[in-house]
């Protein structure tokens, strides 16, 4: 025997006053929005201005491209055309982009600029494990002792066997390099898979509190103390890029699989509703 | 409208009463003040006078006096003690302040919209305040058109909105190590919430720019200091991902990625870069770190899984829920949240006996997919000692697991994606704890709770 109840719901008996209170608030409402007026207004394109100018200089490069005569210059107002994707556009819409529905009609519009390239060679910052974003410089352990005790030792301890300010990089003295096992602290030594991934972060946010202050020779440096340290490079070691491809896959690359595109979850044993 | 008493029924009325015009005021509003006055004054006539005796006026309460003054920005009760909590505590240290988790107040929320002062958040490096005039947004790689976007730009492309939850995928990891029992639903279960969010379908963009052959895969990568990145496949842009601007009718906050961030509807949050400012597409994943040394799940056999993205069904009772107090015995109404990354929830059970019976909860509206819903049961307490606790199933039929039957599939490292049944002791004298990781034999005998719930 059990206390579960069927839900029931009785008629709340406030429903009427409940009801007159709503009419009342619609009432003040309306008188707030009597109120408010338009005091919003002139504040709405206060952005557009330095960006605007670059729009302008390539819109009219691919625009002949792409754009078709009808969209630029007489936008559809909004509520003119359906947003509703799939949504039949309304005939004013259809007059003022052949090509139909709003989106449609926002490709045609030239929205945006064309990407620099010296932004895009700015920004594109990513090191993938096929190599793609290394940078030509030589790094070795020695200096990069240095450069760990200057940079990174007062957060991550002076061995990089971690404080509680930031975590451990450097595996105790008693564990050697190798894959991953159940219950093992996680170091590049044991756990992260890709030399060049782990370039990359110390790359994009370490120093912690100073991101992208250490020169490039320096991030090879660090990282080589980082895996003499770990057992993993000899003291005299270099790194550059051709030995960091060489080494790419750290000990603990085979144990990862991945659950995409094929899903490995919910596990067979945990499907169904039959606990 | 057959009794007009009916309208007001809390005002004592009468010929003679002391009832002030001002308090009328209040009650019915200045709008309708005069309307309901006259309509009591004609049923009030037809009352008899009052006895002498009853004309000494109640006293007016504090809060009927002169109120507060308008504020630009609304302000909470001060009786409301609703707040996040963040897993730095008190620490001083700026590692301890700015990467961490701070935990959405669950055991006092209700609905299923989190409020946005309250939702979750998960940082690697500190909440950054962008000049939104000044962001651009890189789009590029495997693209027939690079482009560079200003948000005055991704505003201009027609928009959607959507509502989802959010959750970080580490969110209830306590679960595979074992809460203590004052852990409360917050500190356990607090890194998701529900909002709802708008701006423009990854698609529009991705046609925009011309995504190429073969490009299966995009870089995702914020502003912030810890130049967040992730990769996600394609097949999920095109699905139903958004980049959006807009959080429960405001720009969305800086803590949720002001001035624009993505969305991957029930995928896994650290996917769903916030600031994003670059988008680069290419042929496979790029392997950052949050996709190998973290969000990365470890089995018993030492081999981890990869790319996990949904988060799958979960609930929760939220009240009552530890550190809650169930007043006394009698009628008290459960509730709480479940929520599926794979779909839509279709059903919430609730056992109100340690998971020895399963009745049916209600599913309150909304139900959407990919966000929470809140559920209701009611609940007759007989005063014994009960563990309470909510399962639910989603339209792809999954049913959340007892937590022994997750633990023997994943072990204790696994750190992510813990969505087992969450048990919350009910004692005898109503105060309410976590009972997951006791074990059966210190909790009262007679809640006989099966050990694979604990
Ligand atoms: C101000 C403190 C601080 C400094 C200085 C610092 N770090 Fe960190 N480091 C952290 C924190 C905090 C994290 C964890 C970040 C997170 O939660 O995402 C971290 C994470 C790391 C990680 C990832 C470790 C893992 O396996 O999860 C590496 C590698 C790392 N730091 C290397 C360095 C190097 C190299 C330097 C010096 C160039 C450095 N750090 C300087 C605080 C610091």
């Amino acid at each position: 025997m059990t206390d579960v109840h069927t839900p029931h719901r009785p008629a709340p008996p406030n429903a009427l006053l409940g009801r007159w209170l709503l009419v009342v608030a619609a009432f003040s409402l309306l008188l707030l929005a009597a109120c408010s007026g338009d005091e919003d207004n002139g504040t709405a394109t206060s952005t557009a201005t330095e960006v605007g100018a670059t729009e302008t200089a390539t819109g009219t490069a691919t625009g002949t491209a792409t754009g078709t005569a009808t969209a630029t210059g007489t936008a559809a107002p909004a509520g003119q055309y359906s947003l509703a994707p799939g949504g039949s556009p309304t005939p004013a819409a259809t007059e003022a982009a052949a090509g139909g529905d709003a989106q449609q009609m926002s490709l045609q519009a030239n929205i945006g600029s064309e990407a620099p390239q010296d932004l895009v060679d700015e920004w594109n910052i990513d090191i993938d494990p096929d190599g793609t974003g290394l940078w030509d410089a030589q790094g070795s352990v020695s200096a990069g002792a240095d450069v760990f005790q200057a940079n990174c030792a007062r957060c991550h301890g002076p061995d990089g066997a971690g404080t509680d300010l930031a975590p451990q990089l450097v595996l105790g003295p008693d564990m050697e390099p190798g894959p991953w096992q159940f219950g093992a602290p996680r170091t590049v030594a044991n756990y992260w898979p890709y030399l060049t991934t782990y370039i990359d972060y110390i790359h994009r946010a370490m120093p912690f509190d100073n991101p992208g202050s250490l020169s490039e020779e320096d991030v090879y440096s660090v990282v080589a103390w980082i895996l003499n340290q770990n057992g993993m490079i000899d003291d005299n070691a270099t790194l550059d890029p051709d030995s960091i491809m060489q080494m790419n896959e750290l000990p603990n690359y085979p144990s990862f699989f991945p659950c995409y595109p094929d899903e490995c979850r919910p596990e067979p044993a945990l499907r169904g509703n039959d606990q | 409208m057959s009794d007009d008493r009916n309208l007001l029924p809390h005002i004592p009325v009468g010929p003679n009463s002391l009832l002030s015009r001002r308090r009328l005021l209040q009650a019915g509003g200045a709008v309708a003040g005069g309307l309901a006055l006259s309509r009591i004054t004609r049923a009030g006539a037809q009352q008899p006078p009052p006895a002498p005796n009853e004309l000494v006026p109640p006293p007016d309460p504090p809060w009927s006096a002169q109120g507060q003054p308008f504020t630009t920005q609304g302000i909470r009760s001060p009786y409301v003690e609703i707040q996040r909590a963040y897993s730095g505590g008190d620490s001083p240290n700026v590692t301890r302040q700015t990467a961490g988790s701070n935990f959405a107040p669950l055991q006092d929320l209700d609905g299923i919209i989190t409020p946005s002062d309250l939702h979750f958040q998960r940082n690697h490096s500190g909440t950054t305040i962008i000049d939104p005039a000044e962001h651009q947004v890189l789009v590029h790689g495997m693209v027939d058109r690079p482009k560079v976007y200003s948000m005055d730009d991704i505003k201009r492309f027609p928009r959607r909105t959507e509502i989802h939850f959010l959750e970080c995928s580490g969110n209830s990891g306590a679960g595979y190590s074992g809460p203590s029992p004052d852990t409360t639903a917050q500190l356990m279960h607090g890194l998701t919430s529900t909002s709802e969010w708008g701006g423009v379908p990854m698609t529009t963009i991705m046609q925009d720019v011309g995504v190429q052959e073969g490009a299966e895969w995009a870089l995702f990568e914020g502003a912030d200091a810890s130049r967040m990145d992730r990769s996600v496949p394609r097949s999920k842009l095109e699905d139903d991902a958004m980049l959006v601007y807009i959080q429960n009718g405001e720009p969305i906050r800086p803590e949720q990625g002001f001035p624009l961030r993505l969305l991957l509807p029930g995928w896994e949050g650290n996917t769903q870069i916030k600031w994003l400012r670059r988008i680069e597409f290419g042929s496979g994943p790029f392997y950052t770190k949050e996709e190998t040394r973290h969000y990365t799940d470890a089995l018993p056999d030492g081999q981890s899984r990869q790319f996990t993205y949904e988060m799958e069904v979960k609930s929760l009772i939220t009240w009552p829920s530890a550190g809650h107090q169930v007043p006394a015995p009698g009628f008290w109404e459960i509730n709480g949240i479940a929520w599926s990354g794979f779909g839509t929830i279709t059903g919430v059970e609730v056992s109100v006996d340690g998971g020895n019976s399963w009745g049916p909860a209600e599913l309150m509206q909304p139900v959407l997919p990919k966000a929470h819903v809140r559920f209701r049961f009611p609940w007759v307490w007989d005063g014994t000692p009960r563990v309470i606790m909510s399962r639910a199933t989603d339209d792809t039929g999954y049913t959340q697991p007892a937590r022994q039957r997750l633990l023997d599939i994943r072990g204790t490292q696994y750190i992510y994606h813990f969505d087992a049944i969450q048990p919350w002791l009910v004692d005898a004298d109503g105060a309410v704890t976590n009972a997951m990781g006791q074990s059966a034999s210190d909790l009262p005998s007679d809640t006989q709770i099966s050990e694979e719930y604990l």
